[in-house]
């Protein structure tokens, strides 16, 4: 449990769903018979569209949820998936628990701090790169594993990161390596033409 | 007694053919819920689970049919959670079994629903597993399409509709009622039980949560019987497979579907190319990290064997099927430490007990690993670990507990070298707890 802040901002504007976006949701909130159920759904499309949880972001969905914003903040703060603060363009997801502890994920990540030139838990100035140390991605066979915004990177050493992140620099697309790549390439192709969404 | 090596839910995953329809119709799917839906009886399916002793896969190995037997013939809607939050450490078959046969999960699905009489299922999907929903959500398409998915199913008069739900990272909703709470649009608190899902559940409906790799079983199942399943493992009360998600420091890590009712050392030596560079093992997390390790002794002269009974019996258990395997390199005080740091940091903090307990637990090993402990910090932790049990509303309190007991008892010098010598006599290099 660590403890957040709520980011409160006078000043923000408004926050309001794209016109894609908002029948989106009302498509996930016919799925569930109460539409509370669809309330971090909506957190994930506003991350989506906003790139982070904003205080109006939770004002604005608390409105169409009729509940208060600290209630939607109880949520936001509950789950490590919703940000509350911006993260890079590509952001590296690094698993340190036990089994990709003990395959050098302790090391691999030391490594990728510095080929990034940027701190754990922290976004790199030219928002390109965001690191975050991890718990259990749930792909220990390929362990050390390391997700880069949607996609996995199994067994990977400083070296294969290390030709990525160029790949990154450049804008080039990445493709997922493991058990990920089982997925047939119409499945690929159904992500955003930039191979890459955010968070 | 001579167990059979067979792939049940894995059958498929060398044909990539099979993430389709076509191929998965090619390869008998579908085949289980059309025999059902043709003049089967629910009861009878479940008696037919019951019988095949098929138990839950996801951690505690409750028995699936009797889970199912719980939920009170009542009018109103109930419902089905998948439980898809693949988590506890160690652990990675569902996410496998998603990507390559989303189709056997399905089924499986729809064979309970059609026991129990739910017409909605949710999958509760963790966030992080982004290609394995796609996989899923392409194949519920497909299934719709074709009509085993949806209104009157196969002109059976039985509806069933499911539908995919996204965590957003959080640990303690693999808890079947936090899971519950995270549907419901919550923070993911678990509840206080009884009431058991079963009976309030779900919106408060009676609910049945089952995990990937139980659904996966049930097609195969129906096709060949409950005996069949039965005669397989080690007795009835362990029959089938699991799908054991081997990591560490093996030779050849990766997920290996054996029967339940072989002994560690086979699992490692015979299976997963033995021990990496040919290094002494000393320890075995048998089932994610909420179970006891084992250690060398316990695999090479106990012959532990990997079923749920066997495992209990040894004082650990079977778990998630998550096999986390350690050779002599590893510092036990930075192995335990490094999962309690887990725990603290998956602890929903509804309980004082919990949420300071895994705090201090974590705290104390760090600065042991670090060369601060004090001699005092041996009878401290081992004066927290009862108020860590039984105390709290869900097991993640004593799955801590449980897990630094065994590190602690079974390397107790290990633990006492650390204060003696004021460092880590390992020396290793890289901190694991960050």
């Amino acid at each position: 449990m660590a403890l957040i802040r709520f980011p409160h901002s006078g000043q923000e504007e408004r926050f309001e769903f794209s016109p894609e976006n908002r029948a989106e949701l009302e498509r996930i909130i016919a799925k569930y018979p109460v539409k509370r159920s669809a309330l971090i759904p909506a957190l994930q499309l506003a991350q989506e569209q906003e790139g982070f949880i904003t205080s109006a972001v939770m004002q604005g969905v608390a409105e169409i949820f009729e509940v208060s914003p600290m209630e939607v903040w109880g949520v936001v703060s509950f789950y490590t998936m919703l940000k509350t603060q911006p993260i890079g363009e590509y952001h590296v997801q690094v698993c340190n628990n036990l089994s990709c502890a003990l395959m050098g994920a302790g090391r691999l990540l030391r490594d990728i701090e510095s080929r990034l030139d940027c701190r754990v838990g922290h976004t790199r100035e030219d928002g390109k790169f965001s690191i975050e140390a991890v718990e259990c991605l749930g792909a220990c066979g390929g362990a050390p594993c390391v997700q880069v915004n949607e996609h996995y990177f199994e067994c990977v050493t400083p070296e294969i990161m290390n030709d990525l992140f160029s790949a990154m620099e450049k804008g080039e697309a990445v493709s997922p390596i493991g058990a990920d790549e089982v997925v047939t390439p119409a499945l690929a192709g159904a992500e955003e033409p930039d191979g890459e969404g955010q968070g | 007694m001579a167990l059979v090596l067979e792939k049940i839910v894995t059958g498929r995953f060398d044909n990539p053919d099979a993430q389709h329809i076509s191929g998965y119709e090619a390869t008998g799917g579908y085949e289980a819920i059309r025999k059902l839906l043709g003049g089967v009886e629910p009861a009878d399916v479940i008696e037919m689970v019951k019988a095949s002793g098929l138990r839950g896969r996801g951690g505690a190995g409750f028995p699936c049919g009797l889970k199912w037997s719980f939920v009170p013939q009542v009018d109103g809607p109930k419902y089905l959670a998948v439980n898809a939050d693949e988590g506890e450490p160690g652990t990675f078959k569902d996410r496998e079994l998603m990507l390559r046969d989303p189709h056997q999960l399905i089924e499986g699905i729809l064979i309970t629903c059609y026991a129990v009489g739910i017409e909605k299922a949710y999958i509760y999907i963790r966030g992080e597993f982004v290609a394995p929903w796609r996989a899923v959500e392409k194949a519920l398409a497909e299934a719709y399409e074709k009509g085993y998915v949806g209104r009157d199913i196969m002109g059976s008069g039985f509806s069933c509709d499911i539908y995919t739900h996204r965590g957003a990272g959080a640990y303690i909703c693999g808890e079947e009622t936090g899971l519950l709470e995270s549907l419901e649009g919550k923070r993911g608190h678990p509840r206080l039980k009884p009431p058991f899902p079963a009976v309030i559940g779900l919106y408060a409906r009676p609910t049945v949560i089952n995990n990937v790799e139980t659904l996966a079983n049930l097609p195969h199942i129906v096709n060949k019987g409950a005996e069949w399943f039965a005669g397989i493992g080690i007795d009835e009360k362990n029959s089938g497979t699991r799908m054991y998600c081997v990591s560490g420091h093996v030779a050849k890590p990766g997920l290996y579907e054996l029967p339940l009712g072989l002994t560690c050392e086979e699992m490692i030596h015979e299976h997963c190319g033995g021990m990496r560079n040919g290094a002494a093992l000393k320890a075995v997390i048998p089932g994610g990290a909420s179970a006891p390790a084992l250690t060398a002794k316990e695999v090479y002269e106990d012959k532990v064997t990997m079923d749920f009974d066997s495992l209990a019996k040894a004082g650990s258990m079977g778990g998630s099927g998550g096999v986390i395997v350690m050779d002599e390199t590893t510092c036990m005080v930075q192995a335990a430490g490094r999962l309690a740091a887990f725990f603290e940091h998956e602890s929903c903090g509804q309980c004082s007990v919990c949420r300071e307990g895994t705090g201090w637990v974590s705290e104390i090993l760090a600065r042991m690993e670090r060369g601060e402990g004090v001699p005092d910090d041996l009878d401290t932790l081992a004066s927290i670990d009862p108020n860590m049990r039984g105390n709290t509303i869900c097991v993640l309190s004593d799955a801590c507990a449980m897990m630094f007991e065994a590190f602690l008892t079974k390397f107790y010098d290990e633990f006492e070298a650390h204060i003696s010598l004021g460092r880590c006599p390992l020396g290793s290099p890289y901190p694991a707890a960050l």
